[in-house]
């Protein structure tokens, strides 16, 4: 009798603990929950109640995803146009003969191949007007 | 000019072209709450997409501007980026991107702090946003690599032609929510969503 008393005592204290640390912490109750003995029998549920989703949030990924992406979009077009620039430019500038005097020799292409190849990098990102003062700034393609 | 340090130039025009069209898309979706032009989108839905999409054009306003301070071309320090007039090229366009980024920053952080600040505050600088949509663009026409591409065009065209018609229709037609009578007015229409659309 005294032992059934205690035994019954001790189970509700058991329950209470539980009851009390479930309420404390979701994570703790649902560990506390799934120990105890009536979580064996039926599924225990879940701890916390699963979080609504917001209305917008799938469009918020969508419009990220689609800023970047458009971004980089952008930006990797714009490399291989100024890729397909870079290496466009220099050939009629280097390659035509006209483009040197008649008058000169084997020697002088290296000292006009350098100027040369120096005006089309800039022309590539300066746009036309390359030939102004250093310091003027241009946004070119 | 490698091709490491054109990097910056590219990521710079690119983060310009989508911080615009973001801050446009923002500035129609503040259209739409306001006028109401189209029934399907729930006010609330709207609402949400128009402030993440303003957050992504700080955002991306930031990138374009961290480009062009990192791009060792063009040179620019940060008394380019954010005083207007001294910057060597083309001062006049640059300084009004400069007011739009000040403009868009200021309507940011008012939508932000929307709930501590008086109404007619956050009302008046939210409707600089025009004003921000009129001087990103011009800036985008008049000092932007992109402004022969004929895509660019377009969508500018396209988007002034888009923002000009809602104004008209927000400034003539008559208000929805103001035609139902007050007691139709339930406390969750006075919520952030129809504070919003005033704005």
């Amino acid at each position: 009798m005294t032992d059934d008393t205690t035994a019954a005592a001790q189970a509700e204290r058991i329950r209470r603990l539980q009851e009390r640390r479930a309420a404390s912490s979701p994570r703790a109750g649902a560990t506390a929950h799934a120990a105890s003995p009536t979580a064996r029998r039926a599924p225990a549920p879940r701890a916390t109640k699963a979080r609504r989703r917001h209305p917008a949030a799938a469009t918020r990924i969508m419009l990220a995803g689609l800023s970047v992406a458009s971004f980089l979009g952008i930006a990797g077009s714009v490399a291989i146009v100024n890729g397909a620039a870079q290496s466009a430019a220099p050939t009629p500038v280097v390659g035509t003969p006209a483009a040197a005097p008649p008058a000169t020799t084997s020697a002088t292409p290296a000292p006009a191949l350098a100027p040369a190849t120096a005006s089309t990098a800039t022309a590539t990102k300066a746009g036309a007007a390359s030939t102004a003062a250093p310091h003027v700034k241009s946004h070119g393609s | 000019m490698g091709a490491q340090t054109q990097i910056w130039w590219e990521s710079a025009r690119a983060a310009g072209i989508v911080a615009w069209a973001l801050a446009t898309l923002a500035v129609i979706g503040g259209l739409q709450l306001s006028t109401r032009l189209l029934r399907k989108p729930a006010p609330a839905w709207v609402l949400d997409v128009h402030r993440f999409v303003g957050g992504l054009a700080v955002v991306f306003t930031l990138v374009h501007m961290l480009g062009l301070l990192l791009d060792p071309y063009i040179g620019y320090g940060p008394a380019d980026l954010f005083v207007p007039f001294v910057s060597a090229f083309k001062p006049g366009a640059v300084a009004l991107g400069i007011v739009a980024f000040y403009l868009l920053l200021a309507v940011e952080l008012t939508s932000l702090a929307m709930r501590k600040l008086p109404r007619r505050v956050w009302h008046g600088v939210h409707l600089s946003s025009y004003l921000l949509f009129v001087l990103a663009t011009v800036h985008g026409i008049t000092s932007g690599t992109d402004r022969h591409n004929i895509w660019f065009q377009w969508a500018c065209l396209l988007a002034a032609a888009l923002v000009l018609f809602m104004t008209l229709v927000r400034i003539l037609a008559p208000r929805r929510g103001s035609a139902r009578p007050p007691r139709d007015r339930t406390p969750a229409d006075q919520t952030p969503a129809d504070q919003a659309t005033t704005g």
